[in-house]
Formats: C-alpha cells, sequence, structure tokens
C-alpha cells in the first residue's frame, strides 16, 4: 500500500515537473503545438497520479471516475505530439531543399549571366529558350527579349528560314558537339567574326529535343592574328631592304655632300646653282625613298624626341594639298598631348596618307584632319597596351576603299593604281608600330575614306626646341672625322673645312686613338671627333669611345649612322656621345650641331 | 474482470505503437519522452494483467511504471525543452 503511493507521489511530482518546464520552455528548436500536446499528453498523467494519491491517501475517491477516460487521453494526445513532429520535420526538410535549389540556381545565374560567351537554349523547331547577356551585347539586343522568338530571326540579319547549315541541327542528329566558325551580320550591319559550338540537349529517354549554342566573338582574335601576319610580311621585307640601303645611304651621302660643296663654291645667281640644287633635291627624295625602305627594316627605328605634332600635321598636310582643289580642314586639339616620337617619321606618314587622299579626289574634295586626346584608349582598341593616346584622323571624300580591300591595304605592294608602289601604307604601318601606335582604316564605297591613327601619350616634358635653321653655321676648331667609307671622309672634310674648321679624317677605331693620342702629346687639342657607328672589319664608334674617353673624360663625340634604329643613335648620351648624326650627313645640321657642342665648350 | 476502458486503451496503445515503430526514421531524437511513453504503454499491459492475475503483483507494477514514465518525461523535458547543450529538432 505504501509503496504504491510513493510511486504514485514519485509519478506526480515529476509530471509536474515537466509540465512546469514544458511551460517556461523558451526553445525554438521544438514549436509551439508539438510542445501543447505533449503538455496534454503529460498533464493527464499528472491528474492522474494526483488522483491515485488522493485515493491512496485515502481522501477522497472521488476522481477515480475520471482516471480512465483520463487514461484514455494520452495516447491521442501523445500521437499528436509525435504528428506535429513529424509535419515539422517534413518542413524544415523542404526548406532546406529550397535553400539549396536557390543557392545553387543563383550560382548557375551568376555562371550564365556573367561569362562572356554568348549561351544560347534552342528548341528543335529553333525557338529560343534561354539565353544570356552575353549573347545581347554580341548581337546588340536586349537578350530578354528574344527569349521564345526564332534564333535565325533574332541572330542573324534579315532570315525568314533556319540556316541552311545550322550546326545545332547537325549536333541533334549526330549527338556530337558540333563546331564552326562564321561571319554573323548584326541588325546595324557590322560583322562579326564568331566561334559556335553546339551541343545537343538530350531529355530523359535520351533523344535530342534541342541543342545548346555558346558563340564566342573571334573579332579581337583576329585582330590580333592580322596584326601578326601584317608585321610578317614587313619583317620579310625588311631584311630585304635592310641589305642594301646602308651601302646605297653611303653613296648618297657623298653625292649630297658633293652637291652640298658645289653651291658653296656658287653663287645664288649663277645658272649652274638652279641646276645643282634641283639635283640636290632629287637626290634628298631619292635619300627619303631609302629611308622609306629602311623603316621597314631594323634600320628604321624612330629617334624619337617629346613633342607635340600639331604643326607637324597641318604644315605636312598643307605642303601636299598646296596647288590642288581640295580643302582642308583642320580639326586639332590646342592641348594636344605630347608623345615621344620621330618627326620626320610621323611627317611621313602624314603625307603618305595625304598623298593616298589627294590621289583619291582628283577632282577636289574635303579633306579633314583631326586629333584628339584619349584617355584609356585601350579600352576601346584592345590592341592597344594600357594608357592615353593622341587619335588622328584623317578623313576624305575621294572615292573609298572596297570593304574587300581594307584588310590588304596595309600590305606591301597593295595598290590598285596603276603607278602606284603600295608602300604608301605599308610604311606608314611600320613607323606608327614602331612607335608604339594603331593605324586602322575604315570606308564606305561612294562616301570616301577615314584613317585613325593612335600614338601612345609621352611621359616626359617637351624637350627644348632644337629647331634646324636653314643655314651654313660656320666655325673654327680642330675637328677628327672617322669613317671607313673614302668618299664620304673626303666630302666631309671638303665641306667642314670650307665652314672653317681644321679637320683630321681617319677611317677605323684604331686609328682615331693613335690620332687623338698624339694630338694631346702635342697638345693640339681635337675639338670634336665624329665617329662613325659601324667600321666593318675594324674599330667601331663604340668601342671608339670607350678608348677616348680614357685618353680624356672630356672628349666631345658625335656618333654617326646610316642605322638610325641602333640603341646608340636615339640613347646617344647613354654610350658617352654628345650628339649624333644620321647619314647621310645634312650639312646644314651638322654644321649646327658642330656650332652648338663648341660653344657649349667655350661657356664652360 | 476487464475493464471497457482499459483493453481500449491498451488495443490504441497497441496502435499508436505500430504508428511510431512505422515512423520512427523520421523523428527527432527525443529518446527519454518516448522512453516514457514506452513505459506508459508498459504500465496498460499490466493495468489490464492485475484484471486476471496477481492482482496486487501487477498494480505494482502498474504504479512503478507511471513512476519510472514519470522520471522519463521530467527528464526528457528538462533535457529538450531546457538545457542548451544541444538542438533536439533535428532527425539524425
Ligand atoms: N584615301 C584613300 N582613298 C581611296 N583608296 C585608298 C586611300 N588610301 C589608300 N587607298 C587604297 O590603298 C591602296 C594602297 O595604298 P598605298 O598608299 O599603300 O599604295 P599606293 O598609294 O597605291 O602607292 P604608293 O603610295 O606607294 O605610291 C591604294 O592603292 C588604294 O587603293
Ligand atoms: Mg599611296
Amino acid at each position: 500500500m505504501n509503496i504504491i503511493f510513493i510511486f504514485d507521489l514519485i509519478a506526480s511530482l515529476c509530471f509536474l515537473f515537466a509540465l512546469v518546464i514544458i511551460f517556461f520552455s523558451k526553445k525554438k528548436s521544438i514549436d509551439n503545438s508539438s510542445k501543447s500536446f505533449i503538455a496534454l499528453a503529460i498533464g493527464t498523467y499528472f491528474l492522474v497520479g494526483l488522483s491515485n494519491i488522493l485515493e491512496h491517501g485515502n481522501i477522497t475517491d472521488y476522481f477515480d471516475l475520471y482516471e480512465d477516460y483520463l487514461e484514455i487521453l494520452f495516447l491521442p494526445f501523445f500521437l499528436f505530439f509525435i504528428y506535429s513532429l513529424l509535419i515539422r520535420d517534413e518542413l524544415n526538410k523542404r526548406i532546406k531543399v529550397e535553400a539549396t535549389l536557390k543557392e545553387r540556381e543563383g550560382l548557375y545565374r551568376t555562371l550564365v549571366e556573367n561569362i562572356n560567351l554568348g549561351i544560347t537554349l534552342i528548341d528543335k523547331d529553333y525557338n529560343i529558350l534561354m539565353t544570356n547577356p552575353a549573347q545581347g551585347r554580341l548581337f546588340g539586343k536586349n537578350y530578354k527579349e528574344t527569349i521564345g522568338k526564332k534564333c535565325f530571326t533574332e541572330f542573324s540579319k534579315n532570315k525568314k528560314t533556319a540556316c541552311s547549315n545550322c550546326p545545332g541541327i547537325e549536333s541533334m542528329r549526330t549527338g556530337k558537339i558540333c563546331i564552326t566558325e562564321k561571319d554573323a551580320v548584326r541588325d546595324d550591319g557590322s560583322i562579326i567574326q564568331i566561334k559556335v559550338r553546339t551541343f545537343p540537349l538530350l531529355n530523359n529517354s535520351k533523344s535530342p529535343v534541342g541543342f545548346i549554342e555558346v558563340i564566342e566573338d573571334l573579332s579581337d582574335y583576329k585582330m590580333m592574328e592580322e596584326e601578326l601576319i601584317k608585321s610578317r610580311k614587313l619583317e620579310s621585307i625588311g631584311i630585304l631592304a635592310g641589305g642594301i640601303a646602308h651601302d646605297f645611304n653611303n653613296l648618297l651621302t657623298a653625292v649630297i655632300g658633293n652637291l652640298s660643296l658645289a653651291k658653296m663654291n656658287l653663287k645664288i645667281d649663277d645658272p649652274l646653282y638652279q641646276q645643282l640644287s634641283e639635283t640636290e633635291n632629287a637626290a634628298y627624295k631619292a635619300k627619303d625613298l631609302t629611308q622609306q625602305l629602311l623603316t621597314f627594316s631594323k634600320g628604321g627605328a624612330p629617334i624619337k624626341k617629346t613633342t607635340t605634332i600639331s604643326e607637324l600635321i597641318v604644315d605636312s598636310t598643307n605642303f601636299i594639298l598646296h596647288g590642288t582643289n581640295i580643302i582642308s580642314k583642320f580639326n586639332i586639339r590646342k592641348d594636344l598631348w605630347a608623345i615621344d616620337a620621330d618627326e620626320g617619321q610621323i611627317s611621313q606618314v602624314i603625307y603618305n596618307l595625304v598623298t593616298n587622299s589627294k590621289e583619291a579626289m582628283p577632282d577636289g574634295g574635303l579633306l579633314t584632319v583631326t586629333a584628339e586626346n584619349i584617355k584609356d584608349a585601350h579600352l576601346s582598341i584592345p590592341i592597344l597596351k594600357e594608357g592615353d593616346y593622341i587619335k588622328i584622323t584623317v578623313r576624305d571624300t575621294g572615292n573609298g576603299i572596297l570593304p574587300a580591300n581594307i584588310p590588304k591595304i596595309f600590305d606591301p605592294y597593295f595598290t590598285t593604281k596603276g603607278n602606284g608602289s603600295g608602300l604608301g601604307l605599308a610604311t606608314a604601318y611600320s613607323i606608327i608600330s614602331k612607335h608604339g601606335g594603331y593605324i586602322t582604316a575604315g570606308s564606305e564605297k561612294g562616301n570616301g575614306s577615314v584613317f585613325y591613327i593612335y600614338l601612345p601619350v609621352s611621359d616626359k616634358e617637351i624637350s627644348a626646341n632644337n629647331g634646324v635653321s636653314e643655314k651654313f653655321h660656320r666655325g673654327s676648331g680642330r675637328i677628327m672625322v672617322m669613317d671607313d667609307d673614302g668618299s664620304i671622309r673626303k666630302v666631309v672634310k671638303h665641306m667642314l673645312t670650307k665652314l672653317g674648321y681644321d679637320v683630321i679624317a681617319v677611317k677605323s677605331g684604331e686609328e682615331a686613338i693613335g690620332k687623338y693620342r698624339e694630338s694631346l702629346i702635342n697638345k693640339e687639342t681635337i675639338d670634336i671627333v665624329i665617329l662613325d657607328l659601324t667600321v666593318p672589319g675594324g674599330m667601331g664608334g663604340l668601342d671608339t669611345i670607350v678608348e677616348l674617353k680614357k685618353l680624356n673624360p672630356h672628349v666631345k663625340a658625335i656618333v654617326s649612322s646610316g642605322y638610325s634604329n641602333d640603341p646608340v643613335m636615339s640613347e646617344y648620351g647613354k654610350y658617352g656621345f654628345c650628339g649624333v648624326a644620321p647619314k647621310p650627313y645634312r650639312f646644314e645640321e651638322l654644321s649646327i650641331i658642330l656650332r652648338k657642342l663648341l660653344d657649349m665648350e667655350k661657356n664652360e | 474482470m476487464f475493464q471497457e476502458t482499459e483493453v481500449i486503451n491498451l488495443l490504441m496503445g497497441f496502435i499508436s505503437l505500430a504508428l511510431f515503430l512505422v515512423k520512427r526514421k523520421n523523428l527527432p531524437r527525443l529518446n527519454l519522452l518516448y522512453f516514457g511513453y514506452f513505459s506508459i504503454l508498459c504500465a496498460l499491459v499490466f493495468t489490464v494483467i492485475e484484471g486476471v492475475i496477481f492482482k496486487d503483483f501487477f498494480n505494482l507494477l502498474e504504479h512503478m511504471f507511471y513512476a519510472i514514465s514519470g522520471i522519463f518525461f521530467a527528464a526528457g523535458c528538462y533535457k529538450y525543452f531546457l538545457s542548451t547543450e544541444k538542438d533536439p529538432g533535428k532527425t539524425e
């Protein structure tokens, strides 16, 4: 009797304890309905226990009547409790699955929307099921608007039926990936080169229901490829040109030098003077031609200086258009950025372009030259290196270039003119490339042509104007000339003597060093040394200057060469020279350089 | 002799047990509570047997199992509803 009472007491207290806990529980992991059901279930047995206590304690057995009904209630309540747990579990699972699905969908979406490939899902009736922004960009459309429409109407121009050689259909037929490269026409008429990969889209029973089309834009890639081919072609000419240009240049130096000398001996009103001037001009033209050939060769590297080329553009253009009925219009920014350029070469480019325009407008027309500053040009022209550029646009209203010819016009020897050499644009291209720039053309037959030049902006200050006046500058002093070519030695010696200098001519570096040492011993100072950079089979200018510096660290030397590409020529200062004189010599220039060096010495 | 309500209760107990066993894989691990429930089922069985033989003995067992059940429920509620150590809402 007693022990049963104790059991009941324990049971009641425990159930009460459990009830209190449930009542105060704040745990979220078990929801309220579950809590209520378990509380009700436990509550029934608490009451049963209570009634038992009252009964066994001989207080009252009144509640014994209801005990059976209370007991019956426990099971349904407990079942409800379990049932609510099950529902909740199911719910949790579903929420979790949905979350993972959403997450995965988000990942897929990011992938498809951010990839730089056009991706399209197409069913077997050519309906676009899904596509991505890259595809839209490729064809200049809002990609969302293409969904549900036919692929051949959306992704090609003026097509009413499926493409005859649809790679997608091929993929569906063979069940394999199909890769093709083709040109696609956008709505605005522009052509893009694309690579299309199609993959069959299979349903559950592995039969094809459509295809996936992945499109890659090849335009940039093709552009690079073409550039490479172009520069290869130019390179091969360069090898040829470089071979003869050196000798030819030396010959011309002698010719031009002798002509200058002859002119100096004559009065301006002498009839011979006029003839000599014309001969001289022709010789300079021949020199320009060599120079043109040399631009292809390694010898054509620009001797750059920092400058703005606004004036140069206007001057070169006007020079060519002078006397024609072509109207020129300039649109050149006042604050055009400075570039590092070989002015001679850049004017050559302008010259070639404007000449072409002139030839394209035999009955006159309008030539517009624009020069502007472009920030971050590499963003729009991917082939350019990062940085700021100036952009020169030469536009004419001539007969234009056939679209089919545009890829070829920069090729050497490509010409549509009976007497053209086809070197004009090739030279321009070569020069611009060597300046780190880019030249490209556009045209529509009948609407004229347009050429764009991009040149990288300089990061240096504009160097002081070393404008060359056209007069001979006389002077006095002792000058040593080293050149392996006898005729050049002769003409330079003559020339400089005429200008008032005392000249020692030597034919190799060894001889130059010997003479210099002698002069030091005899205290007959040699003021300036002119050194040829390359001496076949002998000591060249570079080795000679090193030796001379040992004899006299303050020796003033000018380096001269027909190979203007040589780094020594463009960065002569680094190698210990004070000046540079490209061959063939323009004696006006040489006389100025000499004077300047001598004046500097006096001022020191 | 048997009481009607006791037999009905026992039958319901078996049915609920069958349902419980079928679904047990999907239920969260609230084992203490389930043990409490089993104890109640045992008590129900003893209540019925008590009407047939060994009345006192089985009556004692019945009340003992009530107590056991109470302990399980109290412990279970304490563990699952109060302490913060582990989340019991998880199936596995
Ligand atoms: N402004 C232009 N208008 C029309 N066609 C042009 C123009 N510029 C170039 N072309 C075309 O490009 C071709 C190549 O030009 P390029 O200057 O290289 O050679 P060329 O003018 O024929 O000969 P060269 O300049 O050596 O005398 C020309 O023959 C011409 O067909
Ligand atoms: Mg030309």
